[in-house]
């Protein structure tokens, strides 16, 4: 948990390093000294306090015996390194989240291309599109059950469905923000269609793709677990509901512990990669603006 | 060419298709998975009209409702607070950060081992997973109030309460709608996923069902009950942020 709060935390300073460079030497020090303070020792030691918190309230018997004390859960966690089972549940769940995640952003920038750059294709659609996007995915569970069983195709399509709306409505955001003068100077020019969606249209959507891949992916994550638990295919959501009825609680826990930490880690990876990968963009608009 | 686009009977030649082609295609169908629109929609009618409405639907919605309800509240109240007095958002910064991303279904065990299989369980699990995308819109809104809002305001010598109620929340409100309507889907996928996995009424509960005892007509039907549940839902949203922030809309259009 400290280890990726304080990963956060380490991009967030870097721009701030570079601004107290203007400050003459002593007041730094007391100014990084008080950031310090702010951004490593309040949140860990309140995050520490809630821990013993928690423990001592189960110790104490305040809060019923189904919660467990989390030095039960991290020693459960800890024997789990060795065992080979519980890998093989994050597996299956990352396996699910990575291929629907694939296929559905692939649909999803292939419609919203096409939908921000045909109007006629979005004056048709939109109505439709605007009906379907809020239904969950959860609802076509059922069928999907009764025509695939509870595999992992049944998984992987589900979360494919729900990745489409982030990924289209995000492609087609992006689209409709290029610049138009941009696109009349590069008919001046004589640019392609292909040139063109090269160096106008993907540079200009590309931060929109970032953004509607960090939400993809979270709700990847979420929809396999959802499917897992409800259909019992193998994977994460599976193994939870298996240690329930098993009555292991420190595991029940333990698992949800896992989930949200892979969650943590992929959006991290996902802000690292944009932050590398968009930086350019990111110094261009600090100039114009 | 103009014209045409511009119709506004055009965004409902699809779904007038859509329909059209699902009735005609599926009329007399013997497939035990594909059953007839019709056949679905009679079902539809014996199910939802009204035999198990009192029964299902109004727990299902009233729920729902609860629990956004709550989270709402909290999450604007929490986020007001985390969002002016920074220590306090420091210090909770991992707990949040950590809580937001366990994905909420993963809590449902959790939930029905702390409350049972009732209410009380589904309700607390809403309000959980609808709290977060509300508390961290309301701190960023009220954090990113215009700094000639908050210049006023302070030589008015407004209360730091009179500021937070009358200054601040407002000028956040567009972004605590965006978050309310994230809410809102997480809400309402919640809310089926619990009674899909452990519960005694909902439609969730009577459409799974339906699958696990092969009755096709009722599934299909429940499909379709949650699908027009989950736009209207939107719809109704949608319409109650514009209400509410006509004033914002108005604004933007005038520069």
């Amino acid at each position: 948990m400290t280890t990726t709060a304080t990963a956060r935390e380490g991009g967030r300073t870097q721009p701030v390093k570079s601004k107290n460079k203007e400050h003459p030497g002593s007041s730094r020090r007391a100014d990084n000294r008080q950031r310090s303070i702010r951004r490593v020792l309040i949140p860990t030691g309140t995050t520490l306090t809630l821990l013993v918190l928690w423990e001592v309230l189960t110790r104490s018997g305040v809060l019923p015996a189904e919660v467990s004390q989390p030095t039960t859960i991290f020693a459960w966690l800890w024997g789990q390194v060795g065992e080979p089972f519980l890998w093989q549940s994050i597996g299956h769940t990352l396996q699910h989240a990575a291929v629907g995640l694939v296929i559905g952003s692939a649909i999803g920038i292939v419609l919203g291309l096409a939908l921000g750059e045909i109007l006629i294709l979005r004056r048709l659609l939109q109505g439709t599109l605007e009906f379907l996007r809020p239904v969950p995915v959860i609802v076509y569970l059922p069928l999907l059950i009764l025509l695939f069983g509870a595999v992992a195709k049944t998984a992987i399509t589900l979360v494919a469905v729900a990745v489409v709306w982030p990924m289209l409505y995000q492609t087609m955001y992006g689209v409709r923000a290029v610049d138009p003068q941009l696109i009349d100077a590069s008919r001046m020019f004589g640019l392609t269609a292909r040139q063109r969606m090269k160096s106008i249209t993907l540079p200009t959507i590309a931060p929109f793709l970032a953004t509607g891949l960090r939400i993809a992916m979270s709700l990847a994550l979420v929809v396999s677990v959802a499917i897992e638990l409800i259909a019992g295919v193998p994977g994460l959501g599976w193994t939870l509901t298996q240690y329930q009825t098993a009555g292991n609680y420190p595991a029940v826990y333990g698992v949800i512990m896992i989930a949200g930490a892979l969650s943590l880690i992929l959006n991290q990876l996902l802000v690292r990669g944009e932050r590398r990968m968009l930086h350019w963009h990111v110094s261009y608009r600090g100039i114009t603006k | 060419m103009n014209t045409v686009l511009r119709s506004p009977f055009l965004p409902l030649l699809v779904p007038i298709a859509i329909i059209a082609t699902w009735w005609f295609a599926s009329a007399g169908s013997t497939s035990v998975f594909f059953p007839s629109l019709q056949d679905i929609l009679i079902a539809f009618q014996e199910t939802w009209l009204f035999a198990h409405f009192w029964s299902d639907i109004v727990p299902s919605v009233v729920r729902l409702i609860a629990g956004y309800i709550i989270a709402c509240l909290a999450g604007i109240a929490v986020g007001l607070l985390l969002g002016r007095v920074r220590s306090l958002d420091a210090a909770f910064q991992p707990s949040v950060q950590f809580a937001r991303a366990i994905p909420a279904v993963a809590l449902i065990p959790v939930a029905i081992l702390l409350f049972g299989i009732g209410d009380v369980a589904k309700i607390v699990l809403i309000a959980f997973c609808c709290f977060f995308p509300v508390l961290l819109n309301t701190i960023d809104g009220v954090r990113n109030v215009e700094s000639g809002l908050e210049d006023v305001s302070r030589s008015f010598r407004l209360t730091r309460w009179q500021r937070a109620v009358s200054v601040q929340l407002p000028s956040a409100m567009p972004q605590i709608f965006a978050g309310m309507q994230t809410s809102l889907g997480f809400a309402f996928i919640l809310g089926i996923v619990t009674e899909m996995t452990g519960s005694a009424n909902g439609i969730g509960f009577i459409t799974l069902e339906a699958q696990q005892s092969f009755t096709i007509d009722t599934m299909w039907s429940g499909m379709l009950l949650l699908g027009i549940l989950g736009s209207l839902l939107n719809a109704l949203f949608v319409l109650i942020e514009h209400r509410s922030l006509r004033w914002h809309y108005q604004s933007k259009a005038g520069h």
